[in-house]
């Protein structure tokens, strides 16, 4: 089998001028990723001249592993970042001795097992004896030990250029192959394939082989036939992720090379474009900041004031009464709390790769982009509330009147006659009618005497959605229609109470018929003789049960529709709550700027091959080649093909990118459904929330230096770093004292704690050895407790889905 | 040598074990002929005196009656006929000359055992009373032509799957319980005695209705058990009587039901009997080692 080698080849290079031999040597780093004997793949970074790497204190050798440490880890298991080779003009210095070589020099074959007679002259070629094999020589003495080492030991590849040949409008030049030393050996003679890709820049463009990110990886087949599992135990030809891993990270692998060896550039010009930016910048940063001092101060105030009142009974009823929207505060309070510490800047560990970078970068921007609409909507909202707060209270009066009288009052008359053709039981009817009336008689007026607090009820709920965001009205507005139709959930509550029961006891006086019992410890059914006093009571019982039947159906019919609705009212509203939560705004709003920054898998396309074998590398499951167009005029030229494809990426709909936050949303409702309609039938009452999983909310902290770290956030992200000497007045000193000597106090508080539960007792006892640790973002989930064991890693190699909801 | 001796003729006998594998040389379903001297033929058979047969048919003839005689009642409740004092005056007598019956034939010895059955009637006569309102309205929204087609198949069900050999009731001593099929008739019948009584005016009515329907449905066929037991004779005339009285009070009522009831009741006790011993002589049945073992006496816990 031919050797395979495919050069990843940056645009960047390719389109720009060659090098004209004034310039000397281009050096080329990059990464040589195999995984199988016959083929390797050279990921090409970036070209460098010697001249601007030459640095007084340090060897290449001393470099490299530095920069190769910034990598991210599951690259530099897989590749090093090293010395690649040199790529020299084609027909400079030594190509007319190469031109020699190819018509006949003393090539031998040195390959283990080349039968091929004819090839085997082209294939390889030892060096001779005279010690330099291949002249890959002009290098300056510093280069010339580190090239003769790679090539012992490693690879060293040698390219030339053909100025003379066109491949599109944007690539000027493509490199070819002149020869490859490979584990001591040399191949000049191989399949070539040389892929133009664009270096990926944070915030323009990456690849990603990820079809769809955050997916559930696809679920296998029942069984897998055997040739599935024999072909999955071949070596595969190409590491595909370790390839795009290394392209995406060569910009920062340039910039750690170019920061190691010092090489400062001045950018001159536009500093008062730059100045006054950063002026914006620092203004905007004290607007925002200190909104978020002054919320954070009133939450805090009200967190304490709220610990303070946790015990009473108040207290512990408005929160069971009001608890969607006590949920929702908690969600919000934390958004608020930790916006600054999820804008944080990660440092290093994410710097390396542009898809970590995007990832993460995505995922900071989260939390303020949905608080941002949120709150967007809120004011929306509120300000056309309180704009027509009066015709939406009277609307709201007349529309609750027409329900209770024309729905509820005449349905229940309606029942106590003949409804729908049943025949009742009219005494039973009559009283069940009755008291139903009564309910509503007695809810309706106590209605009626808090009526004209209405309006300020929805003045409240305005302000409310313009000072905290939609969501939070809208979940009062939930718990308001379940305190409001109180009276239809009472009656619902004791109709299939009633319901209920009776339909166990039908199930269970007709199993007294059959001779069968219900075995609960086993949860079947035994046979079991019944004395003859059983079956005469069952049988007494028996048939007034089943006579009353339909009467007491009707009313749990009537009242399971009415709760039905109030619950679906109440259930629709949860689910815009939890779309608003979930929808990642920041990612719609780039989806619409960028679509690039969206890539899902890799197509390469074909712009030119030269090949005389056709031997044709099907490339992975990703790539679909298109614009296949064959050259074979350089048939006797080089019998070696070579091919140049240019790499695209796919990018993904906003159906994709925004689908896999609304799944969790979406998945509770069939089970749900199915779940309440079960119980509506045998009158066993279900949840009437659907119980969406909302954004968990974090704990509560006390990071008084917070206010310091919002502002130093935006100080960050403010292209100018200057320092806001007024920020650091404003941290109270009492709170900083506390978070200094909090280990200090917890000591002492902590087994004060007056529960006796297992789990607080064993917190009681871990403390005295517990530490103040930071809060981190990890990959996969959002926030943990960091707790730092041995040096810090890079991120972890096999969280590379990014979870973010 | 060895040929000699593995083909000599002194092969192993076929012997019948239970427990013992395979014997060499025999398939594993391997018998004999002495397999079929163990058949027995027509071990069980009794043989049948048609005098005897009718006798035993008076039984069922009896139980007919003392339906017939509660449909009478009911058709006279519902006509109004019979106001509820004197069907409270007859669940009184009923209840006296059923204890009378029980202390004359000797049966009832233990004062005990009497005190248990005061107290268990007293209880349902409680309860009936408690649930009397509830079965007064209970079937006032259905027809009642519906009411009555119930009734009269749940009857026909009681009586096609009364146990008329014994009695449903028993003394709390005995062993066995009801078997299934008699207490799912009892249960029939008292439920269309529930939809008979839910269509009467009062709610004394309904009380004194379902009362005596208890009554009559659970003690009855103890009564006559016993009577039968005392003595055979007077379980003979004791039939007789109740056949014709209920004979003549049908026919008070509707001719067509006097006549499908006589002919019922001949059909009974003549035609069944003869068509009996006419089948007999075609039973055949065979016995053997292949049945399956029978117990010979009773597994109590």
């Amino acid at each position: 089998m031919r050797n395979k080698v495919r050069i990843w080849w940056p645009k960047q290079l390719a389109s720009t001028e060659p090098p004209t031999t004034s310039s000397n040597n281009n050096l080329l780093f990059g990464w040589f990723v195999s995984c199988s004997s016959v083929s390797i793949d050279v990921v090409v970074a970036f070209a460098c001249d010697e001249a601007s790497l030459s640095h007084p204190n340090s060897t290449l050798q001393e470099i490299l592993p530095h920069v190769n440490g910034k990598m991210p880890v599951f690259l530099q298991e897989r590749a090093a970042f090293s010395l690649l080779g040199q790529c020299v003009l084609y027909g400079r210095g030594d190509g007319k001795m190469l031109r020699d070589g190819m018509e006949g020099g003393d090539w031998r074959n040195s390959f283990t097992n080349g039968a091929d007679s004819v090839m085997h002259s082209w294939d390889l070629f030892v060096g001779n004896d005279r010690g330099r094999s291949c002249r890959c020589n002009e290098l300056d003495e510093l280069y010339e030990q580190y090239r003769k080492g790679s090539v012992e030991n490693g690879h060293w590849i040698r390219l030339v250029y053909d100025p003379s040949e066109e491949y599109g409008k944007d690539i000027h030049w493509v490199p070819k192959l002149h020869h490859f030393h490979w584990n001591g050996q040399i191949v000049s003679h191989c399949d070539v394939h040389v892929v133009v890709y664009e270096i990926p820049a944070y915030g323009v463009h990456h690849f990603s082989l990820n079809l769809w990110k955050s997916s559930e990886p696809a679920k296998d087949p029942v069984k897998k036939p055997k040739w599935v599992n024999e072909l999955e135990k071949n070596q595969p030809l190409l590491d595909l992720d370790t390839v795009i891993l290394a392209i995406n990270s060569a910009a920062a692998a340039k910039l750690a090379l170019e920061t190691h060896v010092g090489s400062t550039r001045s950018f001159a010009g536009f500093y008062i474009i730059n100045r006054s930016i950063a002026f914006t910048w620092q203004v905007l940063a004290i607007f925002v900041a200190s909104i978020s001092t002054l919320f954070y101060i009133v939450l805090q105030f009200f967190h304490n004031l709220s610990s303070f009142g946790s015990k009473t009974w108040m207290y512990t009823t408005s929160a069971r009464v009001f608890c969607t929207t006590w949920t929702n505060i908690q969600i919000r309070c934390c958004q608020i709390l930790y916006w600054p510490i999820i804008l944080q800047d990660n440092g290093l560990r994410s710097q390396s790769c542009v898809e970590y970078m995007e990832n993460a970068a995505l995922r900071r921007h989260s939390m303020w982009s949905s608080l941002a609409v949120d709150l967007l909507l809120g004011n929306l909202v509120g300000l056309a509330l309180l704009l027509h707060a009066e015709s939406v209270c009277l609307w709201i009066l007349t529309f609750a009147n027409g329900i209770t009288n024309e729905l509820l009052r005449s349905g229940s008359v309606w029942l106590m006659g003949v409804p729908a053709g049943f025949k009742l039981n009219t005494e039973l009817a009559e009283m069940l009618g009755v008291i139903s009336l009564n309910a509503i008689q007695i809810w309706s007026t106590l209605w009626i005497l808090i009526g004209f607090l209405f309006i300020y009820f929805i003045k409240g709920l305005a302000v409310l959605g313009i000072v905290f965001g939609a969501t939070i009205p809208a979940a009062l507005i939930i718990d308001t229609i379940s305190l409001a139709t109180l009276h239809v959930s009472t009656l619902h509550w004791a109709i299939s109470l009633l319901y209920s029961r009776q339909i166990q006891a039908l199930a269970a006086l007709w199993r007294l018929f059959r001779g069968r019992k219900w075995n609960p410890l086993r949860q079947r059914l035994d046979s079991y003789d019944y004395s003859v006093k059983q079956h005469i009571v069952g049988s007494l019982l028996f048939t007034p049960l089943l006579l009353l039947l339909p009467t007491t159906s009707v009313f749990y019919m009537f009242f399971t529709i009415l709760s039905t609705a109030v619950a679906l009212t109440c259930i629709l509203i949860e689910v815009m709550i939890s779309m608003i939560h979930s929808t990642p705004p920041i990612k719609i709003f780039l989806w619409l700027v960028r679509r690039r920054r969206f890539p899902s898998g890799i197509w390469f396309e074909i712009v030119s091959c030269q090949n005389d074998s056709l031997e044709f590398v099907c490339l992975d499951k990703f790539c679909c080649t298109s614009d296949k167009s064959y050259h074979k005029n350089d048939r006797d030229k080089n019998r070696s093909s070579n091919m140049v494809s240019i790499l695209h990426s796919n990018f993904l709909s906003i159906g994709q990118v925004v689908f896999p936050h609304y799944r969790k949303v979406v998945s509770g409702v069939p089970d749900f459904a199915s779940k309440s309609a079960y119980g509506a039938l045998t009158g066993k009452r279900t949840a009437s929330t659907l119980g969406i999983c909302l954004p968990s909310t974090m704990p509560w902290f006390f990071i008084p230096q917070r206010i310091m770290l919002a502002s130093r956030r935006l100080q960050l992200h403010s292209p100018n770093q200057i320092q806001v000497a007024t920020f650091h007045r404003m941290v109270p000193l009492k709170a900083a004292y506390i978070l200094k000597s909090v280990d200090l106090v917890v000591l002492i508080d902590a087994p004060r704690q007056p529960s006796r539960s297992h789990a607080c007792s064993f917190a009681k006892s871990a403390v005295p050895r517990a530490c103040v640790c930071l809060l981190e973002l990890t990959e996969t989930s959002n926030l943990a407790l960091a707790t730092i064991i041995g040096r810090p890693r890079g991120e972890a190699p096999n969280a590379l889905e990014y979870l973010f909801h | 040598m060895d040929n000699n001796i593995s083909e000599s003729p002194l092969r192993p006998k076929w012997r019948k074990v239970a427990y013992g594998g395979m014997q060499p040389g025999f398939d594993d379903n391997h018998t004999d002929e002495s397999f079929l001297e163990d058949m027995v033929m027509n071990a069980n058979v009794v043989k049948r005196d048609i005098l005897k047969v009718m006798q035993d048919s008076v039984c069922i003839s009896q139980y007919l009656c003392i339906v017939a005689l509660v449909g009478l009642v009911w058709t006279h409740t519902l006509q109004s006929t019979l106001d509820e004092n004197s069907l409270l005056l007859l669940d009184a007598s009923l209840f006296g000359s059923g204890f009378l019956v029980l202390l004359l034939t000797k049966e009832m010895r233990s004062l005990n055992l009497l005190f248990h059955y005061v107290l268990n009637i007293s209880f349902f006569t409680t309860g009936l009373y408690i649930l009397a309102p509830i079965y007064h309205t209970l079937t006032r929204s259905i027809s009642s032509d519906s009411i009555w087609a119930v009734t009269v198949s749940l009857v026909l069900l009681h009586l096609f799957l009364h146990d008329y050999s014994g009695s449903t009731i028993k003394a709390p001593v005995a062993l066995k319980n009801p078997s299934l099929t008699s207490c799912v008739s009892l249960n029939a019948s008292v439920v269309a005695s529930v939809f008979i009584a839910s269509r009467l005016p009062s709610r004394l009515h309904v009380f004194a209705i379902m009362l005596f329907s208890l009554q009559v449905f659970l003690f009855a066929p103890f009564v006559t058990y016993c009577i039968k037991k005392f003595s055979f004779r007077l379980h003979l005339l004791f039939s007789f009587g109740l056949m014709a009285v209920t004979l003549a009070l049908v026919y008070t009522l509707h001719h067509l039901l006097f006549v499908l009831l006589l002919g019922l009741l001949v059909f009974i006790s003549i035609v069944c009997p003869y068509w009996l011993i006419r089948i007999q002589e075609y039973k055949f049945e065979i016995n053997g080692p292949w049945d399956e073992a029978k117990l010979c006496f009773n597994v109590t816990d």
